[in-house]
């Protein structure tokens, strides 16, 4: 079931006055931070969690119980440009390439005392939704514990085709959780790209909460290229009033363990939302990707392509195979007519033992709806191999060259230019 | 279904939504017949399943292996993650075991009680004619015992055994001994170790090597006495390249209380042995509130064992109030064969949380699966499914094609498939979709004469006809019929 | 002295909030062959929809009579039992549906409706392979479902054949010869032909007057803007041909009977 907002529950204050917004987000993360303490980590017995190896829990627990509180997270955020500016934030001040400033891009630390209002209320509005949702257990956890991250506002005037990007990169810190609220008014368009760089022996805990007014198109590219030992669990939520479009392109290549959530509702008529992922999974790597759809309005549509390839493995014991999985889900609810949805996903196994799984789930309670759903995992075909072989192709390059073509179906939807680069970098087959 | 308004009016209610306006339709099939059960008391203790195993004058392994079944039972939870919703059963407010008066030792139709007969000649299932013109073999059950058992000879030419399980433990008890339970053990889920630990009867089948069954083997099951468990225990053995053809098909009468029904069924087929099982099934699914009908929690698998061996399973269930069933293959020959095709209509408050279990263990094994899910009314309707290839099951093949049917808007239909590929040489392929009946489609029957009610169920059997065409003739138009019966009245 | 078979007055239909007959009148004689001509949006295609009754389409006034009787007051399929036919444009698919089952079933039930007697298959597959070589379809098509895959020129001639099946008073063709190559086309009119002779009325929609070469009206209508604004022979055909429907609406009383 999708979250619902709710009224205030918590937060009374003794006097009897209106408690202030900021002494409310206090209250609900000081609860969040004690609930915390009674809840067990994620395991493989829960539905979204199944197909994530059991070690991977055992090391979730180690990095829990080393955590410290020390305040030492570092973003750099610049703009994919020829003059490529590149701003530091150590817990202080984040200073803003000109232009953005100029366009009215507010940028900011989430916890900052200068903060306005409104986003105040946002934050608020964002915590009180996480913690009625009792099942995701680590964005709850995230949300009492984020210690920074970024606001960002993106106002209706601007409209921009270069991405604002925003690295995240390592600290000393072995557990770390940022919490990220992106924000586009009305009739804005623009990009982002995130990369998110992990460190060997950390574990990110990454929550992105993107609000999308009426008319708003906002397109997200998402990376990961973390170090093969570090841990990433991602979280990606957004909410999408009317005619609101929201794009959102990730490739998992790296670390060892990456886990990338995206939950998007469709609030309001004619909201759309195309999510596509890529993911390159190769010795003893495990990506996972968990996608929900969550059709609340008439006239809404969405389309979730993924793709993956795993290869190069090798056997040691069956804790150490690549594993990819892909859990899916199309929810449309009674209200949602006209509602088109559909969802895709294919694997490629290029190594034996390695496992591919998937669930490619939909949940229909309206009739008037036209959704689809496929998966397909095996090979590379052996006829095509042979047919490049003939003319000249080695194996590996006859492999690559398939292997490409097969991606091609997401790797052409990233936009020409530098952003097409840096997305796409990373892919060296 | 033309009722006596106002033509106009009807007209206008037809016109303003031709495919949602619901109207229920009475159970065609609900009486109950009177006839005093050798009841056992009521309640689930180790001295019922020995009361149980004693009336059936069992072996002693028997015995021992349906109480290891009962402790085991007793430490184990009901299952809670399908998608259905029901008030808890009490496992003690029920009695485990009746049967009726008539001793099942009968030559002759003409000695079983004529109220039974006549009940299914209500059922429009007369034996004798079902007998003489499709040549079909009936081993009919009525409560918990056997009570006409037919064409014994013309099977037993062929050597094809065919009667009841408790008949079989008497007879033919090293088979039933190296068999029962290696597909599905007595602790492999809450329903089915219940099942182990009190089931009453059910049918027994062995094809010896070589053998072509001469005809198609059938059942009739029927629940009858009141808050009587029904747990039947079938048994189907397909030796070395032989075949059969199964078929079953069941209604239940009218009850207000909820019945419950956990049957097992389990199949063997060794080296290039074919079993193509076959169900309709037709149990009350209670009234247009949702009082009523039938809990149907049945473990149904077949482990292809041999060799190039294949089992299909063909499903159409229109029946029960909550039906929660995933017939099974497991693939352990190389170049074994599974299949699985599925009609689930679900009307009024009915809830099905069905599908299949695929598990790719030999090489080159192949599987099919083909779903189609109808919802009406207020049903929740879910397709489940899981497609395993192991590591070991080169050029393993799966293809899965899941379709769902909404009419109207206060239904849901549901798909969740699980997809596993452990092995780089081998194929998984799924395909899903969903869709209404259009307004179009609708219009374009009825422009050439059809009644609104009469095109839905000629769509909804034009959607159905993949599965329906796996049927067994005679069978295939009874299924077309029910699809009809069940979707009657649901358009104005 | 001719019957009227179909007769409307004053007839005023919506589509989901917007008019799109307005005040239209329209009668068809028994055994006539009258041709509907007119631009894109005219209404023609609503007008058929309208007399097969199309839940979708609303008439808040005048009346429509079909042989005495008041039309709107019956369902899609008491219509189409009564001997209304409806030759689609865009015949609709129905996956899964057999053909020949679909044709046995329609041609049943309107058996009833005229007092004969249902048919065994046997009998209706003798009967449906004659008149299957009359219209040139393949006998492999019978077994393949209703509209699916099937080229415009298969659907046009499929609905033909149910035409002749369903054996009318009245049939609406909207664009029977859209789509068709020379041959279909001559196979359609002489279908029509037949028709007529049997004394059933067919109302032809068309753009273009392809088909009127081979099977001549008795009267040529020109709708615009929802209603019939000319009523004329052949040579208004013609005129429409040469002159375009801009200028032949606009022109003062020509060629009208």
């Amino acid at each position: 079931m999708p979250s619902k907002k709710r009224q205030i529950g918590s937060g009374k204050n003794l006097e009897g006055a209106m408690p202030t917004v900021q002494d409310q987000i206090e209250q609900i993360r000081h609860n969040l931070q004690h609930q915390a303490q009674s809840i067990n980590l994620p395991s493989p017995s829960l539905e979204k969690w199944r197909y994530v190896l059991p070690s991977t829990f055992t090391k979730m627990a180690e990095y829990l119980e080393k955590k410290t509180s020390v305040k030492e997270d570092r973003f750099v955020l610049d703009q994919l440009s020829h003059d490529k500016i590149e701003i530091y934030f150590d817990g202080k001040q984040l200073i803003i390439p000109k232009h953005l400033k100029q366009a009215g891009v507010i940028v900011q630390p989430i916890l900052s005392s200068n903060i306005e209002q409104v986003k105040l209320q946002q934050l608020l509005c964002y915590l009180k939704n996480v913690s009625s949702s009792p099942e995701e257990w680590l964005t709850r956890y995230n949300a009492g514990q984020f210690v920074n991250g970024l606001f960002i506002h993106v106002p209706s005037s601007y409209k921009s085709d270069t991405p604002i990007c925003i690295k995240l990169s390592g600290s000393t810190q072995k557990f770390q959780n940022w919490c990220h609220l992106i924000d586009a008014a009305s009739h804005a368009n623009t990009s982002i790209l995130i990369d998110a760089l992990g460190a060997d022996e950390s574990w990110h805990n990454q929550v992105f909460h993107y609000n999308l007014s009426a008319d708003a198109h906002l397109q997200v590219y998402n990376i990961s290229t973390g170090q093969k030992d570090s841990l990433l669990t991602q979280h990606h939520l957004a909410s999408l009033e009317d005619s609101a479009s929201f794009l959102m392109s990730s490739l998992i290549k790296g670390s060892g363990f990456v886990r990338q959530q995206t939950t998007i509702d469709l609030r309001g008529n004619h909201a759309s939302c195309n999510v596509t992922g890529m993911h390159l999974t190769q010795e003893k790597q495990q990506h996972h990707y968990v996608t929900t759809v969550n059709h609340l309005c008439p006239n809404t549509q969405s389309e979730q392509t993924f793709k993956g390839i795993l290869k190069h493995t090798h056997k040691l014991n069956d804790e150490k195979i690549a594993r990819a999985s892909f859990l899916g889900k199309i929810y449309i609810a009674p209200q949602a007519i006209k509602t088109e949805a559909h969802q895709s996903y294919k694997a490629l196994l290029l190594a034996p033992e390695a496992g591919i799984y998937a669930k490619p789930e939909l949940e229909i309670y309206a009739d008037d709806v036209k959704c689809s759903h496929g998966t397909a995992t095996g090979a590379i075909d052996e006829d095509m191999l042979f047919y490049l072989m003939s003319r000249g192709f080695s194996h590996e390059m006859a492999a690559t060259l398939i292997t490409a073509g097969f991606l091609e179906e997401i790797t052409n939807k990233i936009p020409e230019g530098l952003l097409r680069q840096s997305f796409l970098s990373p892919i060296s087959l | 279904m033309k009722s006596a308004t106002n033509p106009q009016k009807e007209m206008e209610k037809q016109h303003k939504n031709p495919v949602e306006n619901l109207i229920a339709e009475k159970y065609k099939y609900g009486f109950v017949t009177d006839i005093d059960s050798d009841i056992a008391p009521k309640g689930l203790n180790e001295d019922i399943v020995r009361f149980i195993s004693a009336k059936k004058n069992e072996p002693s392994w028997l015995l021992s292996w349906r109480l290891k079944a009962f402790r085991l039972w007793q430490t184990m939870s009901e299952p809670s993650w399908a998608k259905l919703n029901y008030a808890k059963i009490d496992y003690q407010d029920a009695h485990y075991y009746a049967a009726p008066k008539v001793k099942p030792d009968i030559k002759s139709l003409d000695q079983i009680d004529p109220k039974i007969r006549q009940t299914y000649d209500k059922l429009g299932i007369p034996l004798h004619e079902q007998q003489q013109l499709a040549g079909v073999a009936v081993d009919a059950v009525f409560d918990s015992v056997s009570v006409a058992t037919t064409f014994r000879e013309e099977l037993a030419k062929a050597g094809v055994i065919f009667c009841s399980i408790s008949e079989a433990v008497q007879k033919y008890s090293e088979i039933v001994q190296k068999y029962l339970g290696t597909v599905v053990p007595y602790s492999d889920n809450f329903y089915a170790t219940l099942n182990s630990a009190v089931f009453t009867d059910g049918s027994f089948v062995y094809i010896p090597p070589g053998v072509r069954c001469p005809m198609e083997l059938s059942t009739y099951f029927r629940i009858n006495a009141a808050k009587t468990g029904q747990f039947e225990r079938t048994l189907i053995v397909a030796d070395r390249n032989s075949y059969v053809s199964y078929l079953e098909g069941c209604t239940a009468p009218m009850r207000d209380e909820h019945q419950l029904h956990a049957a097992v069924v389990e199949l063997v087929a060794l080296d290039e042995a074919e079993i193509k099982y076959s169900t309709v099934q037709n149990w009350y699914p209670g009234d247009e509130q949702g009082r009523g009908g039938i809990y149907n929690f049945v473990t149904k698998r077949g482990a292809c064992r041999g060799f190039r061996s294949k089992i299909s399973w063909t499903q159409v269930e229109t029946g029960s109030a909550i039906t929660w069933k995933y017939p099974s293959c497991i693939l352990q020959g190389d170049e074994s064969v599974g299949k699985f095709y599925s009609i689930a209509l679900t009307n009024h408050f009915q809830q099905a949380d069905t599908g299949t279990k695929m598990i790719h263990l030999g090489k080159k094994t192949r599987s099919t699966i083909i779903s189609k899910g109808i919802s009406a009314g207020k049903a929740q309707n879910t397709y489940r499914g899981l497609v395993r290839i192991q590591p070991g099951a080169d050029q393993a093949r799966n293809f899965t094609q899941c379709d769902s049917l909404l009419i109207g808007n206060m239904c849901g239909a549901h798909t969740i498939p699980y997809i596993e590929n452990r092995n780089k040489q081998s194929y998984t392929e799924h395909e899903a979709t969903t869709s209404k009946i259009s307004e179009e489609q609708l219009f374009y029957c009825q422009q050439r004469g059809l009644s609104a009610e009469d095109a839905v169920s000629l769509i909804v059997n034009g959607f159905c006809r993949q599965v329906l065409q796996e049927l067994p003739m005679e069978f295939a138009v009874e299924a077309q019929k029910l699809l009809g019966i069940s979707l009657e009245g649901s358009v104005g | 002295m001719t019957n009227i078979v179909l007769d409307i007055q004053n007839l005023h239909v919506m589509r989901d909030g917007k008019k799109i007959l307005d005040g239209l009148n329209l009668s068809i004689t028994e055994g006539s062959l009258d041709a509907i001509m007119g631009p894109n949006g005219s209404g023609k295609s609503t007008l058929s929809y309208v007399i097969a009754g199309h839940p979708n389409y609303q008439v808040t006034q005048g009346t429509i009579s079909y042989l005495g009787q008041n039309l709107l007051n019956m369902s899609v399929d008491e219509r189409a039992r009564a001997g209304i036919f409806l030759g689609f444009q865009y015949p609709i698919e129905i996956p899964g549906v057999s053909i020949s089952h679909f044709l046995r079933l329609i041609y049943n039930s309107r058996s009833r409706q005229l007092g004969e007697k249902e048919v065994d298959s046997f009998t209706f597959l003798k009967k449906l392979k004659e008149l299957r070589l009359q219209l040139g379809i393949s006998e492999d098509m019978m077994s393949r479902s209703l509209n699916a895959g099937f080229s415009g020129g298969e659907k046009k001639k499929l609905e033909m054949l149910q035409m002749v099946l369903l054996r009318p008073t009245i049939a609406i063709l909207d664009e029977a010869d859209s789509g068709l190559d020379i041959d279909a086309l001559k196979i359609v009119a002489s279908t029509i032909n037949q028709q007529r002779q049997q004394s059933k009325s067919i109302v032809l929609i068309t753009h273009y007057k392809r088909l009127l070469t081979y099977t001549v009206p008795d009267k040529i209508h020109i709708m615009s803007k929802g209603k019939i604004v000319k009523t004329g022979n052949q040579d208004l055909a013609l005129q429409l041909e040469e002159k375009g429907y801009d200028k032949v609406i606009k022109a003062p009383i020509a060629g009208s009977v």
